[in-house]
């Protein structure tokens, strides 16, 4: 079934009263009911984004330094082959 | 180093946070971000995952996909209805994960309710009772029409940010809530009807002063 099926539902602000306020009141409901992210998911994510930031830049590093090492290769091996 | 004269990471908004994390990879202005808005996520995931252990894997994998693709925010939308797309796209796919083995209800794992603590013991009964059966009647819900009633009921999305959120149309966000409304009204009524036997376990007035 498609999603946009009915042009006439209510827009947002509409009178809908009875509606409203049961659902209103529902997500009053679980809104009162507000668990606290436990600390373990915030230490694990900043564990997670540390170690994935190191590998980037020892990648970044690596590549660098391998990248320097390519272009000057054909230098040296030209050298090389006149001395 | 800190600038002495910047104000507290506590005190600047959203934005700033972001364009010190995202502009000068200011690492103390990405975890006071993501710290701020840790709650709200895990209780997003939790309430459309309906289970713990999924809400917090979901939580935790936002938290660094928002630091991978922080570099790509351009601050079209607001941090947070950015973070609600990521909860809500991750802990989709968590509950298309998890339907071939339903976890139980997350009872809703949330614990008691402040305040209620003070309540009469009766209203205490009488709030858990309410809550599990809003939470049975959610899991009722397809996952999408649930994260379209839990974004808009319980954080108080607008349809528009809605829309964003889900990547939608206004008019898609206005029929899943809709059909989200009414099947979530009906089946919580099935619910909150006492059963046969609820009816049977109440005893008669006077019953008991027998003994």
């Amino acid at each position: 079934m498609s999603d946009d099926f009915d042009p006439d539902l209510p827009e947002e602000g509409a009178d809908d009263s009875a509606a409203d306020s049961l659902h209103a009141e529902l997500g009053a409901l679980l809104r009162s009911v507000a668990p606290a992210a436990p600390e373990v998911v915030h230490r694990r994510a900043l564990s997670r984004i540390r170690l994935e930031r190191e590998v980037l830049l020892i990648s970044r590093t690596l590549g660098g330094a391998l990248f320097r090492v390519v272009t000057a290769l054909p230098d040296y091996l030209s050298h090389r082959s006149n001395r | 180093m800190a600038d002495r004269f910047s104000p507290p990471l506590a005190d600047l908004t959203d934005a700033d946070l972001v364009l010190r994390a995202r502009d000068r990879g200011d690492n103390a202005a990405l975890e006071a971000l993501l710290r701020r808005h840790r709650d709200a996520a895990y209780r997003v995931a939790l309430r459309i995952c309906l289970n713990s252990a999924d809400a917090e894997d979901v939580a935790q994998e936002a938290f660094v996909r928002v630091w991978r693709a922080l570099p790509n925010f351009r601050a079209d939308s607001a941090f947070s209805t950015w973070l609600y797309r990521i909860v809500t796209n991750l802990a989709l796919n968590a509950v298309t994960r998890r339907r071939e083995q339903p976890a139980e209800l997350a009872q809703i794992e949330m614990g008691e309710t402040p305040g209620t603590a003070e309540l009469d013991p009766a209203l205490r009964v009488q709030h858990r009772e309410r809550l599990a059966a809003l939470t049975a009647a959610l899991a009722e819900l397809t996952p999408q029409q649930r994260a379209c009633w839990v974004l808009r009921e319980v954080e108080g999305l607008h349809y528009e940010e809605l829309a964003e959120v889900l990547d939608v149309t206004v008019a898609s966000v206005k029929g899943r809530l809709f059909r989200a409304r009414t099947e979530l009204a009906a089946a919580l009524a099935r619910y909150d009807a006492p059963t046969d036997e609820s009816a049977a376990a109440v005893p008669p007035p006077g019953a008991g002063d027998e003994a």
